[in-house]
């Protein structure tokens, strides 16, 4: 009897570990599930993943992080606008731009885009991003500009002579 | 009437000089007029002077500050004297050039606005054929923009970017947008962001200096354009290429690229391209290549580079290929050649590089390692891989690496690539990397480079050389550095001392090419000291030069140069042919050219026969066909008929005589006059180790046979008779 008790006692005694260790390994793992975060990106240190340039200009700075959790930085929104175009393969989790204006990092997904042959960008191709829709058309109207939406962007920029 | 001929005279002569004809005045209606501003007049300020200029009038600013900002949208020449500025005030771009064929030359710009996006600058150009010379900008965002305008001519400015803003911030020194064809020519940009080409074809950049900024240059859809005789010093990345095709990049310095990247030269989706004769030292990365050449049917090719004292010589991406890196030297870079990522680089060409950690040898003499070079250093597998490991050089861990590699062959990587016919002298590049009056000084770098490019005296060698020519390399290596120098053979004091016997005391002497010079004297007299000196194999006191190239330094080329004949040569126990063969493997001499030697010296009959078989003379022969095996220009010979019987001496010397015909340079010495007397056009007479003359063979003859008297005196006494 005495021994039943003790067999329980221990077996409690184990269940509570086992939830412990599994609620401590949850804690330590990556945070799959959690709200994906823009990089940190060192200024005039780090490179763009897709043209190897130095990073140097934070409004047209941006990154994706992607399905399998790897991020992914750019030093010129076209860069990413263009490696994550509609045709792209691979599966974009989320979106990270800066506005133009604050230099704050904001979701691509719901940011305004605007593209013109007169603003000049770090790899010419012409696309700042506006957390604000009236800023964004207040910039498209002084660049002769237009405001577009994430897809819609992805749609519109080309590689090559802009 | 005759003062308004007199008049019109004087102004059509004017006209014909060239000359300005009308100063500080309105314009007439059929001459070219020089307006002249200044603070004192007749103009002002600039933009009356324009406003008052017609097409092709000439505006002469003389000093003083003009504020504001100027756009001049005609077609006239702004002259500078004495340095006027032009200050924006910090207000947008500060100069225009909207106007084709403007000449914009001798000012001081200084003052733009601040907003990059809005393009501000010291001067912006918009029209065709627009020449900017000789200006000096300052404090200015982006530095001359050409826009949209074709045929510029950027040389000869001074630029500098505000120095308030951290260089990511700043702008442009030179920028080129949409602008093809044009010059950018003899400029010094110091701390600006980058030069930048862009969407640009046909463009030149020359002679320029571009130092402390981020890119020194940065193309980008640009086609066939090149760059030459440039300094990049101090940047965060020298010449950065993308997505263009046809670059061509020849005799640029490119050193202290240390940023982020640091490469020296970077290659992105890039065709068609020639790197060549650079000297590209103490940077992060000599060059670095992705996705070049980019196209199947495109290529890539670096040769006669230096690539010295960097981090990385080269990197490469694993998936590049069809690059060909030839000719150039690998000079002591911490990693020669890194695989980004890992991996091998066999699908690049690596044929005839210089690589400072050769261990390789060259026994034949041509140049080339006798082994191939393979990189295959372990620890450099792993920092390909992982370059934070790179934070280990210099480590115990490092030579622990490398030992057990040494140790247990099984865990040696295979080699990252090969090259086959490793150089065992680096390139000569010491023409383009001395300092130019005015430039930036290399410094101890570029001192060592220079030296290097002395040792080496070998790049002549190896361009001119022709694959697959017998005894080329060898020969090769002969030709003169100076080919319109007249002189083979050069001594000046040498002098060699044995314990307390002076050899050689201060023989100083010259051979011009093609000459025969006899070294005439006793036994002892110091001829074979000095002809030990000449082919390197004693040190003297003094300077030796062979070809142009000092003995001492340069010993295995000058030897090269040099076909040496002893008094006595020493057989190893093989046939004639088996001897010829011997030798002529050495120097890569095939059996052709032994064939023809065999025919010419009459030892054909012979080919067969034990050396040991022939005769003094046939041996002689045969020293001189292996002194001839890989053409040398010059012949060495220590008494060449000493050893011979009459008629073997008469052969050897007609043999000679011929050989000096075809213009060999023949310096020999002897003490035999009928050998002088055949061969010598001079003879330098030692003595005691001391030239004690230089005199013709037919001086000399006259010494030796000075008339002598005889005289025999007949004494009465002794009672004889003479009939």
């Amino acid at each position: 009897m005495r021994q039943n008790k003790v067999m329980r006692a221990w077996r409690w005694r184990g269940w509570v570990v086992m939830v412990l260790a599994a609620l401590a390994l949850a804690g330590c793992s990556p945070r799959q599930a959690g709200e994906p975060q823009p990089p940190e990106i060192v200024y005039g240190r780090d490179v763009c993943d897709r043209c190897g340039m130095i990073m140097d200009e934070p409004r047209f700075a941006a990154a994706v992080v992607l399905a399998d959790g790897q991020t992914l930085k750019y030093d010129d929104l076209g860069e990413m606008l263009l490696q994550h175009g509609t045709a792209a393969r691979e599966t974009v989790r989320a979106w990270f731009v800066h506005d133009y204006h604050s230099e704050q990092w904001v979701r691509g997904e719901k940011a305004l885009y605007v593209i013109s042959p007169k603003l000049r960008t770090p790899m010419g191709f012409g696309v700042a991003a506006f957390a604000e829709r009236p800023d964004a058309e207040a910039f498209a109207a002084t660049m002769s500009g237009t405001v577009l939406s994430l897809e819609e962007a992805r749609g519109k920029v080309k590689g090559g002579h802009p | 009437m005759r003062r308004r001929l007199v008049a019109l005279l004087g102004l059509v002569l004017g006209l014909a000089a060239g000359l300005p004809t009308v100063v500080g005045a309105a314009p007439s209606a059929a001459l070219t007029t020089v307006l002249v501003v200044s603070p004192q007049g007749p103009f002002t300020t600039l933009a009356a002077a324009v406003q008052a200029a017609r097409e092709g009038d000439t505006v002469e600013v003389r000093g003083g500050v003009y504020r504001g900002s100027l756009t001049v949208a005609k077609t006239v020449r702004l002259e500078g004297v004495g340095w006027p500025v032009l200050d924006g005030g910090g207000q947008g771009t500060v100069v225009t050039l909207a106007a084709p064929d403007i000449v914009f030359r001798g000012f001081e710009v200084r003052g733009s606005g601040s907003e990059p996006h809005l393009d501000h600058a010291g001067i912006t150009v918009t029209a065709p054929r627009v020449v900017v010379e000789g200006n000096r900008l300052r404090d200015v965002l982006f530095g001359i923009f050409v826009a949209q305008a074709e045929s510029a001519v950027i040389r000869g400015n001074t630029v500098t970017s505000k120095d308030e803003y951290d260089l990511g911030r700043k702008g442009d020194g030179l920028r080129l947008w949409y602008s093809p064809r044009v010059l950018i020519e003899g400029n010094t940009v110091s701390a600006t962001r980058d030069v930048v080409i862009w969407y640009s074809s046909d463009v030149t950049l020359r002679d320029n200096l571009v130092q402390d900024g981020r890119y020194g240059v940065h193309l980008m859809y640009c086609d066939r354009v090149t760059i030459e005789r440039n300094r990049l010093v101090n940047n965060s990345v020298g010449i950065y290429t993308m997505y263009s095709s046809g670059t061509w990049v020849r005799e640029n310095v490119i050193r202290g690229q240390r940023g982020p990247s640091g490469y020296a030269l970077g290659f992105k989706d890039a065709d068609n391209v020639e790197v060549t004769h650079n000297a590209l030292v103490d940077n992060r990365v000599g060059v670095f290549l992705d996705g070049t050449p980019f196209t199947p049917q495109s290529y890539s090719r670096f040769e006669a580079n230096v690539l010295a004292f960097n981090d990385v010589g080269v990197i490469l991406q694993p998936a590049v290929h069809n690059n060909t890196f030839a000719g150039n030297a690998f000079w002591e870079n911490v990693e020669q050649v890194g695989v980004q990522g890992g991996g091998q680089l066999e699908r690049n060409q690596w044929q005839g590089n210089y690589w400072s950690d050769y261990t390789g040898f060259d026994a034949n003499e041509d140049g080339r390692g006798d082994t191939p070079y393979h990189a295959e250093r372990t620890f450099e597998h792993l920092t390909d891989r992982e370059p934070r490991l790179r934070a280990l050089l210099y480590s115990p861990t490092v030579q622990a690496i490398e030992f057990a590699a040494a140790a247990f062959p099984i865990v040696r990587p295979q080699p990252k690539l090969t090259d086959a016919t490793p150089l065992v002298q680096p390139p000569d590049v010491a023409a383009f990397v001395q300092p130019t009056p005015g430039g930036e000084r290399l410094g101890l770098v570029g001192a060592g480079l220079v030296a290097l490019g002395l040792l080496a005296g070998g790049l002549a060698v190896w361009r001119r050389t022709s694959p697959g020519q017998e005894g080329h390399a060898t020969m090769l290596n002969c030709l003169p550095r100076d080919t319109a120098a007249a002189v083979a053979v050069r001594g000046r004091g040498i002098t060699k001392t044995y314990g307390e016997t002076q050899a050689l005391t201060d023989v100083s002497f010259e051979v011009r090419h093609g000459e025969a010079v006899a070294l005439w004297g006793a036994n002892g007299a110091g001829k074979t000291t000095l002809i030990k000196a000449l082919l390197g194999l004693i040190e003297t006191d003094g300077v030796i030069e062979v070809e142009g190239q000092p003995v001492g330094q340069a010993g295995k080329a000058v030897r090269a140069c040099i076909g040496y004949v002893p008094q006595e040569t020493a057989f190893y126990d093989l046939t004639v042919d088996g001897t010829l063969a011997f030798y002529g493997r050495l120097k890569k001499v095939g059996a052709a050219r032994r064939g023809d030697l065999l025919a010419r010296l009459g030892l054909s009959e012979h080919r067969r026969k034990p050396v040991a078989a022939l005769s003094g003379g046939l041996k002689q022969r045969l020293a001189l066909a292996l002194a001839l095996l890989a053409n040398p220009p010059i012949l060495l010979l220590d008494e060449p008929t000493a050893s011979l019987d009459v008629a073997g001496r008469r052969d050897y010397l007609a043999l000679l005589a011929e050989l000096r015909r075809e213009g060999k340079t023949l310096l020999f010495a002897s003490h035999r006059l009928d050998e002088v007397e055949t061969l010598a056009d001079r003879v330098l007479i030692l003595d005691e180790g001391e030239v004690m003359a230089e005199v013709t063979p037919a001086e000399l003859r006259r010494q030796l046979t000075s008339p002598v008297t005889l005289s025999e005196w007949l004494t009465p006494a002794l009672d004889f008779e003479v009939e």
